[in-house]
């Protein structure tokens, strides 16, 4: 009553005598009951909370790692494949020292023997340079894979089609090219000679020639065949041609013809750049 | 600290999670809504079960609730609703002096208000009190007819203004303050000995 505008003053007395004897109140039991009502009103939303954020976020939580993983399985699968490919797209040609040890030469001679027909790896990477090994470097891929791939490159022909498709498509003596992968050092020869620059061309066509040639089992033949060619192969093809391009720089263009021309005897098989096309 | 925040805040601070806070708003409005429903209904059970209800909504309604009242105005709405539920569903000729509230908006309202029965002496809540005057006050209060005993019980304990009695009974203002008049003339004359 003591809150009432001032246009109406209510009645003090009447109020005072009310207030005086107006002292009911609720039970206990209803003031433990409501106050426990309003606790449990209170603390309740945050445990039903907390489950309801777990119970909304646990699927995607689920779905997100699940994700996560299989994208990263799959990357890790995806780079470690194309770094198969690209180590033997790019795998640097090992020619043969000219006075190559003996023991490495019999290797080489063993190394088709040995060599499933389907041995299109590395050794087939070398079939454009006759003798002279054009082979990837199997350490460094050890190296990578942390020596998983102790077994000769004869997995490697189905993770490069890249590499194949141009090489189906260029000739049909592809058998006959092949020839020479036969006699190709195996990876362990490759081994033996160092610091030699890469051939990068060489390797994809020389790979798939392989794998033709391992079918045939006629490039031991064609290897027999060109034995006074391997001091040639002694350097590799890129090197050689640099060696003829110095010499037309120089004008020294009969000598440059013959050396290009002892050059597609050594390489009948190696595509040869444009400006060796004229 | 808590205890001299306003009502309105107690109950933000409640709606944010701090139960002391409500029990400090509990605290302080409980006698006064537990009479208003005592004297309203005149059963103390039945006024204990009203209270909680009361309580139950207001702690319901937390999530909901904005400051754009006095807390007792909020509260004591929320009781009169209460109220008049149970008049609907146990008492229905008492609610249909509620419900004569519309009605009396114009210039028959005194006129009702005037008509509208007085409280039975024999009401559970005259039996409740036990002392002599206390017990004469409540039986002067039961005298007086239910709209204007419950202008009477917000302004004193609930301790709304005219206005805000007005707002919570759904009333203009000059009808409350009629009901007010007339409520206070009654008590006055009743209790003339004891003033």
């Amino acid at each position: 009553m003591s809150e009432m505008q001032q246009d109406f003053h209510g009645d003090p007395q009447v109020s005072a005598l009310y207030r005086e004897h107006a002292h009911d109140e609720p039970s206990a039991a209803v003031d433990e009951r409501i106050l426990a009502a309003a606790r449990a009103a209170v603390s309740a939303p945050a445990a039903a909370a907390g489950r309801t954020w777990w119970q909304r976020w646990r699927t995607t939580l689920a779905l997100g790692t699940t994700l996560v993983l299989t994208l990263t399985l799959s990357l890790l699968h995806e780079r470690q494949a194309g770094d198969v490919r690209r180590d033997a797209e790019v795998a640097p040609p090992r020619p043969l020292a000219p006075g190559g040890s003996p023991a490495a030469l019999s290797r080489d001679g063993a190394a088709p023997a040995a060599a499933p027909p389907a041995d299109t790896g590395d050794a087939a990477a070398a079939a454009g340079t006759t003798p002279s090994a054009v082979a990837p470097r199997p350490q460094a891929r050890e190296e990578r894979f942390g020596g998983q791939r102790a077994a000769p490159p004869a997995g490697e022909s189905g993770q490069r089609p890249a590499a194949g498709e141009p090489s189906r498509q260029s000739s049909g003596a592809a058998v006959d090219r092949a020839a020479p992968a036969a006699a190709v050092p195996s990876p362990a020869v490759a081994k033996a000679s160092d610091a030699v620059p890469a051939v990068a061309p060489l390797a994809p066509a020389a790979a798939i020639a392989g794998q033709e040639a391992g079918a045939t089992g006629q490039a031991a033949a064609r290897a027999k065949e060109t034995p006074a060619l391997r001091g040639e192969g002694a350097r590799s093809a890129g090197d050689w041609l640099e060696e003829i391009r110095a010499l037309r720089r120089e004008g020294r263009a009969a000598e440059a013809a013959k050396q290009l021309a002892d050059f597609r005897r050594a390489h009948p098989d190696y595509a040869l750049p444009d400006d060796f096309r004229h | 600290m808590q205890t001299d925040w306003s009502d309105e805040r107690l109950m933000l601070a409640y709606r944010a999670g701090d139960a002391d806070a409500f029990t400090l708003l509990y605290r302080r409005h409980r006698g006064a809504l537990y009479r208003y429903l005592a004297r309203q209904c005149g059963n103390p059970a039945l006024a204990d079960e009203l209270h909680q209800d009361v309580w139950c909504k207001v702690i319901s309604a937390r999530s909901e609730y904005e400051p754009l009242a006095r807390f007792p105005t909020w509260l004591f709405r929320i009781a009169r609703h209460r109220l008049i539920d149970h008049y609907r569903q146990h008492a229905r000729h008492l609610l249909a002096h509620y419900q004569a509230t519309a009605e009396e908006e114009g210039e028959e309202g005194e006129e009702l208000i005037e008509r509208l029965p007085a409280a039975s002496e024999e009401t559970p809540h005259v039996l409740h009190e036990r002392h002599d005057t206390a017990r004469r006050i409540s039986l002067a209060l039961a005298e007086l007819p239910p709209l204007q005993r419950e202008v009477f019980l917000l302004a004193e304990e609930g301790g709304l203004t005219l206005d805000e009695i007005a707002v919570a009974t759904g009333c203009g203002r000059e009808t409350t303050k009629s009901r007010l008049r007339y409520a206070l003339g009654k008590l006055r004359r009743t209790l003339q000995d004891l003033l």
